[in-house]
């Protein structure tokens, strides 16, 4: 399936790929209302940074999701005709099961207290909008792409039960 | 009755099993039996349910149709009566008899219950299951419940605090041990949790025990073991949950505190598996089998129980303790090693960054063995796919105390390994 991936060479910190998110999932839909919005509007991509290098993070969807195993009422959930995963608001009861799960840190709490807004929150790959996902359009730098890059997973060693692939020191074929 | 895959237990291991089966197999049939009388559910969120911030349908796994959208047969309120491998058929409640080509065992656990004088009277409770949180809402809303004592600072004990201080009783917890939580946080989260706790109005009686339970047929109040009594409407006992492994024993399945598993999840006995906190899974870091009482590892137990089942060769990579605890809007996580009873062999970092915000990081043998996160939470489960893949950090160990800590410290080639590929699995997709 098409993922979001940040291409770290090319990223120059400017975090308009949070500001897309945030405009793109606040009601208003406007930059100048997005941020003071009621209840406060996450964004769902992180900008990283660390001296000069900086790239921006957000949920891999992963083949096998483990915030999906961790969630007890299923709230954070696979679909099984898109393959995507998502965070069903209505069901979350911010127990942050999942946030204890995801190896990459990409779901966070979105909470409001006066609100009585609780729940987890990640990338939902702006469903519906036409020009796909916002911070990929934004990026002035070509420093996120959208794409399909499952073919080149194929050949990667099949792991004995752990989730994910970086294991041990054998990732040379990986890298390249 | 006829079953291809039966599961004795439905929850989170079942859940599992299922969801491993149906990648693949659409057709066969899977049955589920369960002593309670509700469809399978979110253990974890009775606490919500008890609140009331949550109803039937939102406490139900998936809603209450979840059984319907995977195609499981349920039986509903049944006990099990006896396990046959030899014919392959389990007796249940009611004289009926199911015959499975598959079994898995995931009964859970079940809450201890002390010698304590007192404890069959009416207002003594467990806070385990959907019953007790239904039962606890029906004492303090409709019976009118004013004070409660909590037997036990643990994890359940918290849970059963936060629901009760939500509905307005008044709490006092009872811990035999010096400090709360201390399987689950470190002194310090400990110590914070507490604090947290008292400014909520809970009393925390800490190196102290229930020494008994008085009243005339209904709870009046407690003796505690310094002479103290607390007076009091109920008591919850929560002192710790031991594997329900009874059926197992009686069918001549191997068991230790707990059902002996190996790497398949199979038992001693034929076509017999187990998941869940019945089971004893693989624990990586101490590298032994141990029960792993929490919602994640039995489900992730029970997803390689049923690619087993399916014959799928596979090998369960082992989990470590881990818990997501919170009171009101003080979260904590921690995984792994918080309490080491020999802190010399662990080199340990820690920082506060206010008063409510604070992190300690236990490595050991330059691979991190545990974590405590209190307040920001965040990107606590960096940490965890550290310690699940292995990773070497102490190169950039000094990082790992940065409020903002993230892949970005690791080495490029792990970044590249996380942000440049899509994660490939197990062989099941």
């Amino acid at each position: 399936m098409k993922r979001v991936y940040p291409v770290e060479e090319y990223c120059v910190a400017c975090h308009l790929c949070e500001v897309a998110c945030i405009v793109e999932h606040s009601k208003s839909k406007n930059l100048f209302y997005a941020f003071s919005e009621k209840p406060k509007v996450n964004s769902k991509i992180e900008v990283e940074m660390e001296g000069p290098i900086s790239f921006s993070a957000s949920c891999r969807i992963c083949e096998h999701a483990e915030c999906v195993e961790a969630c007890p009422v299923a709230a954070m959930w696979r679909d099984d005709e898109t393959g995507l995963v998502k965070v069903e608001d209505d069901r979350c009861i911010g127990c942050w099961m999942c946030i204890m799960a995801c190896p990459q840190g990409s779901i966070t709490p979105r909470q409001d207290h006066d609100e009585g807004l609780r729940i987890a929150d990640k990338c939902d790959l702006c469903p519906g909008r036409e020009n796909g996902p916002a911070c990929v359009e934004a990026c002035p730098n070509n420093a996120l792409v959208y794409e399909d890059r499952d073919k080149f997973a194929k050949d990667r060693r099949t792991l004995k039960g752990s989730m994910h692939i970086f294991i041990e020191s054998d990732d040379t074929a990986i890298q390249e | 009755m006829k079953s291809k895959y039966v599961s004795i237990g439905y929850s989170a291991g079942a859940i599992g099993m299922i969801e491993a089966i149906r990648q693949y197999d659409k057709k066969s049939k899977i049955l589920a039996l369960t002593r309670e009388n509700f469809t399978v559910y979110g253990r974890p969120a009775i606490v919500d349910y008890a609140m009331g911030k949550i109803g039937d349908e939102g406490i139900a796994y998936r809603g209450l149709d979840y059984s319907e959208l995977r195609g499981v047969d349920t039986l509903l309120g049944k006990e099990v009566i006896k396990i046959k491998p030899g014919d392959h058929t389990v007796e249940i409640s009611g004289g009926k008899t199911v015959e499975y080509e598959k079994l898995l065992l995931n009964m859970g656990g079940r809450p201890i219950s002390p010698p304590i004088p007192g404890k069959e009277l009416s207002g003594v409770m467990y806070f385990f299951n959907l019953d007790d949180a239904r039962g606890m809402r029906r004492m303090v809303l409709e019976k009118g419940a004013k004070r409660a004592v909590v037997i036990g600072g643990g994890l359940i004990g918290l849970k059963a605090t936060e629901a009760l201080s939500h509905l307005g009783v008044k709490v006092s917890i009872v811990e035999l041990a010096p400090a709360i939580l201390t399987r689950g946080l470190d002194p310090v989260g400990s110590e914070m949790m507490t604090k947290k706790l008292c400014d909520f109005g809970v009393d925390v009686y800490t190196a102290n025990e229930v020494a008994e339970i008085a009243g005339d047929k209904k709870v009046r109040s407690v003796r505690l073991k310094n002479g103290e009594i607390i007076d009091t409407d109920l008591v919850f006992i929560s002192i710790g949950v031991i594997p329900d492994a009874k059926l197992a024993e009686d069918c001549g399945v191997k068991t230790s505190n707990g059902i002996e598993v190996d790497r398949k999840m199979r038992t001693s006995q034929k076509d017999i598996y187990s998941a869940g906190d019945v089971a004893k899974g693989y624990n990586f870091v101490s590298k032994d089998n141990m029960v792993i009482a929490i919602w994640p590892v039995a489900r992730k137990m029970g997803y390689f129980a049923g690619l087993s089942m399916m014959g799928i060769d596979c090998e369960y990579d082992g989990s470590i303790p881990m818990n997501s605890l919170y009171f009101d809007d003080l979260y904590t996580i921690s995984f792994g090693e918080t309490n080491p009873s020999d802190y010399s062999s662990y080199e340990v970092m820690e920082k506060f960054y206010d008063e409510r915000t604070y992190r300690k990081i236990f490595i050991k043998d330059g691979l991190i063995a545990g974590a405590v996160f209190v307040g920001d939470i965040s990107r606590s489960g960096v940490v965890k796919g550290l310690i699940y893949e292995k990773i070497p950090v102490a190169s950039y160990k000094d990082k790992l105390l940065d409020k903002d800590f993230s892949f970005i410290h690791a080495p490029k080639k792990y970044r590249d390994l996380i942000y440049t590929f899509p994660f490939k699995d197990l062989e099941a997709k």
